[in-house]
């Protein structure tokens, strides 16, 4: 029972086990053999070799020349590592690598390969709104109100994801951003942009404003 | 911060879960958004996660065949509760929409909720005040089921390693129902200090049983933490005022203060307040 159980779970070593010491790299095979790999941004990334204790951010950071997505609190409390896990908004840093094997992840350089349109228009809003100081946060911030934004037009403007947006259109994009920090409390600026792409109840999306 | 080296399982059934489970430096990972925290704060130790939330005995929502019960997988997502048809409008359903924010939402867990440790978490204040159950096991093999006040005595540093928890099961009201669900904050935490839940049964004509609400209170004040369970003989807003008014909440809180909660609670049920 205990061998044929343990074939058909995989293991994935970390750095604590007899067969590897700290700060070496496991081989990141499955218990049939196979490579797992993650789906980024259309990229199938390899598993091999990722210890079990990195996170979907360090696979991103350190296993492709994506650098959009950003490190900071690594408590899942900035948000600034914000990314789409199948479409949808996850922190990469509560996230470990090897569990999203097989699984879709959009980073915020991603973001117009699912809609190009709406990821144009969060662009130039934020650029119109000039809704960044130092850029640290502006990643996951584009990647959190890029799927509220999704989200709201396929409901006709009533929900983003599980969650009913209020009517008043600022209301709206603070209960969006109320998930990620900016150090530099530009927050003003972010919810002006925001505003812009959001779409309002009934809507299935707005232009998007330029008078900046 | 970065993790303590692990070593990572992906069981893909319950037996085989409960097989890893022999050992006891292996601890269970769902959603992971409290657990990955913790580990990287170096709360815990474990030197393997075998992750559950693949498994689908554990992730399935499902309608029980006579209609009474919704059985909802402890792997389950907070959002894909949040979303189920079978649970719209359910007190579940809100107090859901009230965990974290949405990308926590999106990987965190029905059972996570549980396990959390937040005395003033959102599900088993919800989940008590519906008379609903957690089904599992213990490392010794018996089959457990947890009600009432079991419900949110789970705390992480305690014992609740010695429970799979596999199951809630929350049960259908029938005769339709109301539910609110609120929470008030501290403007420096993300912790509520308080989290409300009721539910009414709505009578659906003559010669049904009279209305009913209950209401669940937990608050943290005073660097105490209180959970109580208050029932009324009026439906909505009114039924809410009479359980409140045996509470120990009405004694904590200015009376205007709690009129307006109220009537948060009462109106669209997705109140939120920072105090």
């Amino acid at each position: 029972m205990t061998t044929a159980s343990e074939a058909r779970s995989d293991r994935i070593h970390g750095t604590s086990t007899g067969e590897t010491s700290p700060g070496e790299i496991s081989t990141g095979e499955t218990s049939t053999g196979e490579i797992s790999t993650v789906d980024v941004n259309g990229t199938a990334v390899s598993l091999a070799g990722v210890p079990a204790n990195w996170t979907l951010a360090d696979l991103i950071r350190y296993r492709t020349t994506l650098r959009g997505t950003h490190l900071a609190c690594e408590h899942g409390v900035c948000g600034v590592c914000t990314v789409l896990l199948d479409g949808e908004p996850v922190r990469g840093c509560l996230v470990l690598s090897h569990a999203v094997r097989d699984r879709q992840v959009t980073t915020v350089e991603g973001l117009d390969r699912l809609d190009a349109d709406l990821a144009q228009r969060l662009r130039a809003a934020f650029l119109a709104r000039n809704a960044f100081q130092c850029g640290f946060c502006t990643p996951g911030m584009l990647a959190i109100v890029f799927a509220a934004a999704r989200d709201a037009a396929a409901a006709g403007g009533q929900a983003d994801g599980d969650e009913q947006l209020p009517a008043d259109p600022a209301r709206r994009a603070r209960q969006v951003i109320e998930a990620n920090l900016c150090r530099c409390t530009g927050y003003a600026a972010i919810v002006a942009a925001a505003t812009d792409v959001l779409p309002g109840p009934g809507q299935p999306g707005n232009a998007g404003r330029e008078d900046g | 911060m970065k993790l303590p080296p692990l070593d990572y399982l992906r069981p893909r059934t319950i037996a085989e879960a409960r097989w890893h489970w022999s050992d006891r430096e292996v601890m269970f990972l769902a959603g992971g958004q409290g657990l990955l925290s913790e580990l990287g704060q170096g709360l815990r130790r474990p030197s393997a996660l075998a992750d559950i939330s693949a498994i689908p005995e554990l992730t399935a929502i499902d309608v029980a065949a006579d209609g009474s019960v919704v059985r909802v997988g402890t792997a389950a997502r907070l959002t894909d509760v949040a979303r189920h048809p079978a649970l719209r409008g359910s007190l579940l359903a809100q107090a859901a929409r009230h965990v974290g924010v949405a990308p926590i939402r999106t990987l965190a867990t029905v059972g996570g909720n549980f396990c959390h440790g937040n005395p003033t978490a959102e599900l088993p204040l919800a989940a008590l005040v519906a008379g609903a159950s957690l089904t599992g096991f213990r490392r010794d093999g018996s089959a457990v089921r947890l009600t009432g006040p079991e419900l949110a005595a789970l705390r992480p540093l305690d014992d609740h390693s010695d429970l799979l928890l596999t199951a809630l099961e929350w049960p259908v009201h029938r005769n339709g129902h109301a539910a609110g669900f609120a929470e008030v904050g501290e403007q420096r935490s993300w912790v509520p200090a308080v989290a409300f839940g009721w539910l009414a049964d709505h009578p659906a004509g003559p010669g049904h049983p009279a209305p009913h609400t209950r209401v669940g209170v937990a608050l943290r004040a005073g660097g105490k933490f209180l959970l109580s369970l208050a029932e009324g003989t009026r439906c909505s807003a009114a039924g809410v005022q009479d359980a409140l008014a045996g509470a120990a909440i009405h004694t904590e809180f200015p009376a205007s203060w709690l009129a307006d909660l109220i009537n948060d609670l009462t109106g669209d049920g997705t109140a939120s307040r920072r105090m």
